[in-house]
């Protein structure tokens, strides 16, 4: 267990520097200037442009510039292109709305995927099987932001819910219970539209290892004991079959931050994926790296924590 | 009786596995209207392909305003209603089809040839050279693709071939881990080793005589993958990212109807429904031909 943490560690810190350097390479090499301001601006004169360059090492080569990022990221005095704050320090603020956002989504996904997964597995072949997993398929198939727009006209218009921003602008709350109401309301409809791709892929997952479960000689023992049909589905199979669940937390962690950037910047949520957004439009390079950086951070941390989550709730996998 | 069962079972067993699979995929009542939808769409987007070459505006023009007509609800003259600028919603959903199939096809066509490269020469090979190329794809499948492409795809300046090769250079990791797998298994069958002791080269072995055998998940891996890229392609145009007006694409008409949501719900909806269809045929028709390949028989 320890050895098998100590090597998955160090492979994770080389990811990340592959991360870092391709992040950092496909950023400054690709065409276009690095600066927030049209090529032809006739405010900007030479002076202002050299000061802008010498601030953020843009004139210095590649690697130094790479080296400079990376040190600055690391000792937290990386600032942002467009205001000057501290990198660290924006995506911080996000952070924790982008982590709330996606648990409320997984939450969504995890009842419906799982609930949807069952009941295909129960009736395997038949009509009902078919129909979940075409259903599964629609939802895959549902543009998230063609979704988003839907449910803002029906929520708007029919259950008459404040859906844009955080919290609804300008209202004065009465006290905490009305303010967390608030801000449940407009968490729900994005976590909604987020979560709407992943129940499909869960209930495929949860489908399949019930099935490889049901095949399982325990099973065939539980049946041959004369145990209910039901006992046997729900007791013995489905346990064993929740173990790949597990391993979806870590593996959807990178879509739901990528695929956040535009229902984010639909509703208005200050995510990360928002900020993002904001910064390939201003060019704010340090904000790209680094967001970037955050993310891979968050995805191998994901990974592994599915990996040990994995050993802890099946004794027999053994961690090599 | 028994002999024509005998001579079921003889056919049955001298089918070669594509013959096999089609078998299975032309049962499955789901996947073949799936690929029905799919061929209605070819014909669709090569008509109007065509159309667009011929320069006819048929049933309207998709891209030339008549600021008379604007935002008119769905009618007998303009089935889907019209746009801000008048022009006819239908004809541009329409004209939008080639566009997205084209995005998908072509964009997956990158990302398969360099997913089958680094697959089998990681594969074929091991070792470090293995060890190096697999870091690289565990990298790239850190980042959040869509944002990824966003990102380059801004700096790069929006077009529609940026956003194809864009697509296509992030999203091959899939398929080389893929053909990294089934390389590692079929490179210790008797076949390859009796190859390599014949003294042919690594290149013929690995084009020859692996590739064609570990091919099965690549296809339905691109069909999927298809979806996705229309998927990503409708998405970054509604960012105004992808496909660049005049010029209809089912995510940019989206995107210039938002400003309408609540007054012209038409000009969502309909191109919304386009995208819907196809992605999800697209996705109907992966899963039947994943089912076809690797059910196993009696299963």
């Amino acid at each position: 267990m320890t050895a098998f943490l100590i090597r998955r560690f160090l492979i994770s810190l080389v990811v990340l520097a592959l991360v870092s350097l391709i992040s950092f390479f496909i950023i400054t090499l690709t065409p276009g200037s690095p600066y927030p301001w049209g090529d032809l601006n006739p405010k900007i004169s030479e002076g202002v442009k050299k000061a802008y360059q010498k601030k953020f090492h843009l004139d210095q080569p590649l690697h130094k510039q790479y080296w400079f990022i990376m040190r600055d990221m690391f000792t937290g005095k990386l600032v942002s292109n467009k205001d000057e704050r501290p990198v660290l320090a924006k995506i911080g603020e996000r952070v924790p709305y982008t982590l709330l956002l996606n648990a409320v989504a997984l939450v969504i996904e995890f009842s419906f995927g799982i609930a949807l997964g069952i009941y295909g597995a129960r009736f395997r072949g038949t009509w009902r099987d078919k129909s979940t997993a075409v259903t599964a398929f629609a939802f895959i198939a549902l543009p998230g932001f063609w979704i988003s727009y839907l449910l803002c006209i029906f929520f708007v218009k029919y259950v008459q819910v404040p859906l844009l921003g955080l919290v609804t602008f300008g209202v004065q709350h009465a006290n905490e219970w009305t303010y967390l109401l608030d801000r449940a309301w407009h968490l729900f409809t994005p976590a909604l539209v987020l979560a709407i791709g992943g129940i499909a892929v869960m209930s495929r997952y949860v489908r399949s290892s019930m099935l490889e479960a049901l095949g399982d000689d325990y099973v065939r023992t539980a049946r041959a004991k004369g145990l209910e049909e039901t006992a046997v589905f729900y007791k013995h199979a489905l346990r064993n079959s929740l173990r790949p669940v597990v391993t979806f937390i870590g593996f959807s962690l990178p879509g739901m931050l990528g695929g956040a950037v535009i229902i984010e910047s639909i509703f208005g949520y200050p995510g990360m994926g928002r900020l993002g957004f904001e910064a390939v439009l201003e060019r704010d390079y340090p904000v790209l790296v680094a967001l970037n950086f955050i993310a891979a951070v968050l995805v191998l941390a994901g990974n592994l924590l599915s990996d040990i989550l994995y050993a802890v709730v099946d004794p027999r996998v053994r961690l090599e | 009786m028994t002999q024509s069962a005998i001579g079921n079972r003889q056919s049955a067993i001298s089918e070669t596995p594509l013959q096999r699979a089609l078998r299975r995929f032309l049962r499955d009542r789901v996947a073949v209207t799936a690929l029905g939808v799919l061929v209605l769409l070819f014909l669709v987007g090569g008509t109007f392909l065509v159309l667009k070459w011929a320069n006819v505006s048929w049933p309207h023009s998709p891209n030339e305003p008549q600021l008379t007509q604007k935002l008119q609800p769905p009618s007998a003259q303009h089935l889907l209603g019209t746009d801000n600028l008048g022009r006819d919603v239908l004809s541009r959903v329409l004209h939008g089809t080639y566009i997205s199939l084209a995005v998908g096809f072509l964009a997956v066509g990158v990302s398969i040839v360099i997913g089958i490269a680094v697959g089998a020469v990681s594969g074929y090979f091991g070792g470090w050279v293995d060890n190096t190329l697999m870091r690289v794809v565990d990298a790239i499948m850190c980042f959040p693709t869509f944002f990824l492409i966003l990102t380059v795809i801004a700096l790069l300046g929006p077009s529609i071939w940026n956003v194809i090769i864009v697509i296509g250079l992030v999203s091959w990791t899939g398929v080389a881990r893929l053909v990294r797998a089934e390389f590692l298994s079929l490179r210790e069958m008797e076949y390859v080793r009796a190859a390599r002791a014949l003294g042919q080269r690594d290149v013929r072995i690995i084009f020859r005589h692996v590739l064609p055998n570990a091919l099965a998940p690549v296809y339905v891996t691109a069909v999927l993958g298809v979806a996705g890229a229309i998927m990503t392609e409708a998405g970054l145009s509604y960012l105004g990212f992808g496909v660049q007006p005049p010029q209809a694409s089912w995510g940019n008409i989206i995107a210039d109807g938002k400003t309408y949501i609540l007054d012209a719900w038409w000009l969502l909806l309909f191109p919304g429904i386009a995208i819907f269809i196809t992605t999800l045929a697209f996705y109907l028709t992966g899963e039947g031909l994943r089912q076809a390949f690797e059910q196993k028989e009696g299963k």
